[in-house]
């Protein structure tokens, strides 16, 4: 099975297919993948474990609970910000971004 | 822009549970629907390939996928609709489901609701237990058996619970690199409980078939040792252990490192009861069955009339007990609407129902959460991972304003995250419960408001009309 | 006997807690007694705006301008930070009639010295840019504020207790025992509180209590939906609401069934990153439950103004009983020797409970002879 020459792919010996293969754009750059994949499982094979920053403290994140209860997989997907990436299966031509890291709110005494 | 559905009977989730619901239901001449979240049927258990992939020849295909086909086979045949990529988020009178399917808003109206809504793991937190990398064994083998991925090169698997097994097997069939297999419990603590096995041949059987493949492997569990931090810059990079008692305390000078790129870790599994909370349910607490679980008799169903429950979510169980509760469920439900249902067919169904449940509760005691394993979560340990809420905020705020759980979490934001509580809710009420000095029942749970996941303002827009 | 104090406080919300800190501040020996959890009322379920634009000039306005001129200095006094934070409040006419009403308020508030100004339909949309639906014109007020409704009353309850209040959570008042006439004794369901005097400050829950001393108050539980956003980064900070809002809330309310008018309420919170829209007005009893018709209302009112948060998600909504009466706030003399009340403050609770904790604290001290609001007020403001 083949898609992205990085990707750690189960060596099932053919007997499961992954679907035609599309682009995704991850951060403006182009990402390949295989249709049934989710976003996250897409990511992964291209060897990206992280998946965002945390807003406040700016830690990395990557896929935890992978069955969308954890939430903590959220990416900005085709503009829409909170999608779980586990959750979304590729599309070609998907536009894929990391959450902006938040910028702690000023305060004016 | 908004859909409506009708039925007699709306199934919430299209696990094992909620499929022998639908499939008693209907058999009994109910009108079903089943309702779930994800894009293919089957739950965690029977879960399934991605339409999108294609399999040449099934018969080729490990029996782990294809033990759901007689199951899924039968409700198709029996003509139960089920609607995919449907997320129930509200409830607001009775009869009716708020929903969301593939970013449309609609309604199911329904005469009685069975909700199947499963569970999800446990995880307790650790030092480190947030960096890329650290996930949980159903994460892993949801990555394996439905996206045909690895998670990673060199991988350990940790924290306690025959559901290690079943993992193991389907990353080694995956040509994964297990590194290291680390189990809480000793097989000592098991033996008093050897009696109690028996009658369960079937899983006895499949216990040993993973301790084959194991050693087929080359791997053997390293009993009696947990976690105790996940060490890394940016990703995880190696796993510190050490060996516990039988309270899960650790002991002094085990300390033992594994370097790994993966860290799969999990205690068990928690009941996912928000809808039954949201639907005004009683609850209980119940520590051998995961913790709060929804109040049900004998026919499933719960202090709200026309609501059941089957499977984990009304108490971890496993995948036999959720099949065999379903069927109960299923037929209740059919029964209350007038449908004929033989005595003899539900009792069947009860019995083996409680068999089933005997041996889930078996596993529970056995694999109970050994209360040391809290004593590692650190003041700067994260504990709500969506608002970013260290156990040392709930610490301080539990001592000062202990008694409920929501007090807690108002002045914290722990659980008022996008999970809303879902992962940290049990971390929450078990450090808020060791700080003011009560029991979990006390502490209560967290309050379960609509949406239950979250729901775009424009779908909710649009249902005003 | 669960305890003895100078002042036994049934209630503890943000008034209840503000009212016991002032009172231990002076030295007075204090119980507060609550039945669920501090805060878990009303306290947790409210968007802690802090503002002067929308009062009617008279009591309302002066209660409400002297509590916030407390507010700056509030979170070094208590030791805690509440997040209060000036972002500036803006009320827009969504028609003809809304746009004759802010011209006549904001007349009667710049009369009283509020610095509220009518601007243009372009103005509103400067001063927040997610208003891109119809408007006629606004009144904004660049001093209205909010704080974290959490954190006040946390803040009041810890300062309470550093100053040797005792807080008995969980705890059901069962009875109010009069002896000589005088209301001194609460039999609460973990025993009994003997006090000097007993101040009822629970809230939407005041009649209740009234009741067990004969006393019918003038509180009814009205209830306000509220649905909170996804935290986003980059959100306007300043509040807007349609002045439709204001006209619900100070005139009637809707049953509850049929049509629910929900106008646009819109509120930040930028140290969370979450925004809150909202909120319903309903009598519907003690009701907290979240209505599909509150929800998606609150929902189709904001997209019509604010298009753009169309595809942002909500997370959570949730329902609280304000404790309203139709005169304002009720504070002082409770009717019976003894027995004060401290409620009816609508959805002000935040907002006015600095300055009701120092009435309170004005009126227990002069033994209740000191129960004149305005005076008060007045008085203050010389000082």
């Amino acid at each position: 099975m083949t898609a992205s020459s990085d990707g750690d792919y189960v060596n099932n010996e053919s007997k499961i297919i992954p679907g035609a293969s599309v682009t995704l754009q991850l951060d403006g750059k182009p990402l390949p993948a295989r249709r049934g994949q989710t976003v996250a499982a897409a990511m992964l094979a291209a060897g990206q474990r992280v998946l965002r920053h945390t807003r406040h403290a700016g830690k990395p994140r990557g896929l935890f609970c992978a069955m969308g209860v954890c939430f903590d997989c959220v990416m900005t997907i085709d503009g829409k910000a909170g999608v779980r990436a586990c959750m979304t299966k590729v599309e070609d031509g998907m536009q894929v971004s990391s959450p902006v890291q938040f910028k702690p709110y000023e305060r004016k005494s | 822009m908004s859909f409506t559905m009708e039925t007699d009977i709306a199934v919430v989730g299209a696990g094992p549970a909620g499929l022998s619901a639908a499939l008693a239901a209907t058999n009994a001449g109910a009108c079903v629907v089943v309702l779930d979240e994800y894009p293919e049927p089957g739950g965690q258990f029977y879960k399934q390939l991605p339409v999108e992939f294609s399999v040449p020849d099934r018969t080729k295909l490990d029996e782990d996928y294809t033990k759901g086909d007689a199951v899924l086979a039968a409700v198709k045949k029996a003509g139960v609709t089920i609607s995919n990529e449907t997320l129930v988020w509200g409830a607001f009178e009775a009869g009716e489901l708020s929903v969301t399917r593939r970013g449309e808003a609609g309604s199911v109206k329904v005469k009685k609701i069975i909700v199947a809504s499963g569970a999800y793991e446990r995880v307790i937190a650790f030092p480190g237990w947030d960096l890329p990398g650290v996930m949980t064994p159903g994460g892993a083998q949801t990555l394996v058996k439905n996206q045909q991925q690895l998670p990673g090169s060199r991988i350990v698997l940790a924290g306690s619970g025959p559901f290690l097994l079943p993992v193991a097997k389907t990353l080694l069939g995956a040509g994964a690199n297990i590194a290291a297999i680390y189990e809480a419990t000793r097989p000592r603590e098991w033996a008093r409980h050897a009696l109690r096995l028996w009658g369960h041949w079937d899983r006895i059987a499949e216990g040993l078939r993973y301790r084959r493949t194991l050693a087929d492997a080359g791997l053997s569990i390293q009993f009696g040792r947990i976690v105790v931090r996940a060490e890394g810059a940016d990703a995880v990079e190696r796993v510190v252990t050490m060996e516990c008692d039988a309270s899960g305390r650790t002991i002094a000078g085990t300390e033992q490192a594994e370097s790994c790129d993966t860290l799969c870790v999990g205690y068990g599994f928690i009941p996912q009861v928000q809808l039954t909370r949201l639907l005004e349910c009683e609850h209980r607490y119940d520590a051998l069955r995961g913790g709060w679980v929804p109040k049900y008799g004998g026919d499933m169903q719960t202090s709200v009339p026309g609501v059941y429950v089957a499977g984990e979510v009304a108490g971890i169980g496993g995948a036999y007990a959720a099949l065999a509760e379903g069927w109960v469920a299923g037929l209740s439900a059919a029964r209350e609407l007038g449908h004929k249902v033989r005595d003899t067919a539900l009792m069947s169904a009860q019995r083996d129902r409680a068999l089933r449940r005997q041996f889930g509760d078996l596993v529970n005691t056995v694999f109970a959460v050994k209360p040391g394993i809290f004593e590692l979560i650190a003041d700067d340990t994260l504990v709500c991972r969506c608002e970013e809420v260290s156990a040392g905020e709930i610490r301080a705020a539990a001592a000062a304003w202990g008694a409920r759980s929501g007090a807690v979490k108002g002045v914290t934001r722990c659980g008022m995250g996008y999970c809303q509580g879902r992962i940290c809710g049990s971390l929450l009420e078990e450090l808020t419960a060791r700080a003011a000095g009560c029991t979990r029942a006390e502490v209560g749970g967290l309050s379960v408001r609509p949406p239950l996941k979250p729901v775009r303002v424009g779908d909710l827009a649009d249902l005003a009309e | 006997m669960l305890a003895k104090s100078d002042i036994a406080i049934i209630g503890g919300g943000v008034i209840g807690c503000s009212v016991a800190y002032y009172l231990a501040k002076q030295g007075a020996k204090v119980t507060i007694i609550e039945r669920a959890a501090v805060g878990s009322g009303a306290s947790s379920v409210n968007s802690g705006v802090i503002s002067m634009a929308t009062k009617k000039p008279g009591l309302s306005l002066d209660l409400a301008m002297a509590s916030q001129r407390l507010y700056p200095a509030l979170s070094a006094e208590l030791g805690m930070d509440v997040e209060y934070l000036v972002l500036g409040n803006l009320i827009v006419a969504e028609n003809e009639t809304q746009a004759g009403f802010i011209e006549e308020l904001a007349e009667e508030q710049q009369a009283a010295g509020v610095p509220v100004e009518i601007v243009s339909a372009q103005r509103c949309r400067e001063l927040n840019k997610l208003l891109e639906g119809r408007v006629l014109s606004g009144m904004y007020c660049p001093t209205d504020a909010q704080a974290d409704p959490f954190k006040v009353t946390q803040a009041y309850a810890r300062a309470a207790e550093n100053l040797g209040v005792r807080i008995f959570s969980a705890t059901e008042v069962e009875g109010i025992e009069l002896v000589n006439g005088r209301a001194c004794k609460v039999k609460t369901s973990r025993g009994e509180v003997h006090a000097n005097w007993i101040i009822n400050a629970a809230g939407a829950y005041s009649p209740a209590v009234g009741a067990m001393v004969g006393v019918k108050h003038d509180v009814k539980p009205r209830r306000g939906q509220c649905v909170i956003l996804e935290a986003t980064d980059d959100m306007p900070n300043v509040r807007v609401s349609s002045a439709g809002q204001l006209l619900a809330k100070h005139g009637g309310a809707s049953a509850g069934g049929g049509e629910l008018q929900v106008p646009l309420g819109y509120t930040n919170r930028p140290v969370a990153g979450t925004i809150m829209l909202g909120s319903t007005n309903e009598f519907v009893g003690y009701d907290t439950r979240t209505t599909r018709e509150g929800v998606t209302g609150i929902c189709h009112s904001a997209v019509a103004l604010m298009p753009q948060l169309a595809r942002l998600n909500a997370v959570r909504a949730w329902a609280g009983l304000r404790p309203y009466s139709s005169k304002g706030p009720l504070m002082g003399d409770g009717g019976v020797p003894g027995y004060a009340v401290a409620s009816g403050h609508g959805g002000d609770g935040v907002a006015l409970a600095p300055i009701s904790g120092r009435f309170m604290a004005e009126y227990i001290a002069s033994d209740g002879k000191r129960n004149d609001l305005p005076a008060f007020l007045r008085a203050l403001k010389e000082r």
